[in-house]
């Protein structure tokens, strides 16, 4: 995942694509997603496609962190890897 | 400058296209704001932010329509003064000074805003990140002398009852920023505060937090502000904040929030370890104020503005396509290290020279 993040021209993405940022962050819908939508074209009437956004959806600048991202410091080696970016760390990573 | 008026769908982005609105003086139609739920259209928060905008403006119309699922705003001039303003109880403070921090620099007199609400929840950022990291990001453009936030009583949430106020001087124009060294982080500092709790509480967040931290650096303060009687406001509630600060003024920070059933010491250790996600996803300014950034740099004099940030958010970009709709400016973004060492991004525009016209003449 890294290594296409990198990858990513953001300039383009955002000036020049129509694609949500939900979707440019969270990469380009997927195949299976967009099997699904073709399947749903055989019916004769088609569910009006639900938005990405709930109603309630906040616009909120504080973001949480999910769990797992947090736990993820009790690893020493993780806890350890982040040293070289304090002026007590050493500089060779 | 196009009279074009600027049209959106949708309650997302509330906040900065408001601000777009009013800064670029373009008219904004919102419409298909919330159409399809049990109750639509805007919330009493956002009905409350565009009252507080015609409070600091002049000439300012708004129009709800009769669902308030569609909204038209006619910018008038940034006024400033003395204006006073009730937040709800369903949004903190935090929600309502985001914009006009960035309107308030651009008024005719120089803004002295009090706010009586929620100073600190789980969802905007609290008056002391406000106070310690978001004014700071304000110095390298120009917007220093006579900035300030002060916290007079403190409100949790539900019922709040907290006071602050925001005293912003006016400029004529903003810098152009250069800020492409994250540095090192050299020290961190913290607020603990615990209103009609034991302040015991502050102190146990204050020893937890230290635990860990300590073993990084020594340079740590972590400060345990009391508030006390009518200054704790009306409900019981206790936070900790976090500040990390790099040898060239990068600021990082996270804060956690009391949540029933949680014992003050993860509610600590909470808050150091988003820290320590924020710090190493470095950059020179943090995910929550890129827009801030972004949209300074933009109205920067008109010169090359270059900022190192981490990848935008979701809000960025929508924020980046949205400057472009009011000011025509787009940004290039590129890595910012040709060996792909780090994830960091270069951000850079030409600022459109934006000028104070609103500036009473001395």
């Amino acid at each position: 995942l890294a290594q296409r993040s990198k990858a990513k021209d953001w300039t383009r993405l955002i000036y020049s694509t129509a694609l949500s940022p939900h979707q440019i962050v969270r990469g380009e819908p997927n195949a299976a997603d967009r099997e699904k939508d073709e399947e749903n074209d055989d019916d004769f009437f088609t569910l009006k496609k639900a938005t990405d956004v709930d109603a309630d959806s906040m616009d909120a600048t504080k973001e949480t962190y999910p769990s797992d991202q947090l736990t993820k410091w009790d690893n020493e080696e993780m806890f350890d890897s982040i040293r070289n970016l304090f002026i007590t760390g050493r500089n060779d990573p | 400058m196009t009279a074009a008026s600027l049209n959106y769908s949708g309650h997302l982005h509330f906040r900065h296209r408001l601000v777009l609105s009013v800064l670029s003086g373009k008219i904004i139609k919102i419409d298909k704001i919330r159409p399809g739920d049990k109750n639509p259209g805007l919330r009493d928060y956002e009905v409350s932010l565009l009252r507080l905008i015609e409070k600091v403006t002049n000439g300012t119309v708004i129009e709800i329509s009769l669902t308030g699922t569609a909204i038209l705003v006619k910018p008038g001039i940034i006024s400033g003064g003395p204006v006073v303003h009730e937040c709800p109880p369903s949004r903190s403070v935090g929600y309502f000074l985001e914009p006009i921090i960035t309107l308030a620099p651009f008024s005719k007199k120089p803004l002295a805003l009090t706010l009586r609400g929620i100073t600190t929840d789980d969802k905007d950022l609290s008056v002391d990140l406000i106070r310690t990291v978001t004014l700071p990001h304000l110095e390298p453009f120009g917007i220093s002398d006579g900035l300030e936030l002060k916290i007079k009583k403190r409100g949790s949430p539900p019922l709040g009852g907290g006071e602050v106020l925001f005293l912003c001087p006016i400029v004529k124009q903003v810098k152009t920023l250069n800020f492409v060294e994250p540095g090192k982080i050299k020290r961190i500092r913290g607020i603990s505060h615990a209103v009609r709790v034991s302040p015991q509480f502050s102190n146990r967040m204050i020893e937890a937090a230290r635990s860990v931290l300590n073993r990084y650096i020594p340079d740590i303060y972590l400060y345990s502000d009391v508030y006390k009687g009518e200054e704790s406001g009306k409900s019981p509630g206790y936070a900790l904040s976090l500040v990390a600060e790099s040898t060239t003024a990068a600021l990082h920070c996270a804060e956690a929030v009391s949540q029933p059933g949680v014992a003050p010491e993860d509610i600590a250790l909470q808050a150091t370890r988003s820290l320590l996600n924020e710090i190493e996803r470095g950059g020179c300014v943090d995910q929550k104020h890129q827009t801030l950034v972004l949209l300074l740099m933009a109205l920067g004099s008109e010169d090359v503005g270059r900022c190192r940030m981490a990848e935008p958010t979701e809000r960025t970009i929508q924020f980046l396509r949205d400057v472009k709709d009011a000011f025509g400016t787009s940004f290039k973004i590129i890595p910012a290290d040709k060996s792909n060492q780090s994830s960091h991004l270069l951000y850079s525009c030409y600022g459109t020279g934006y000028v104070n016209t609103n500036r009473s003449l001395a």
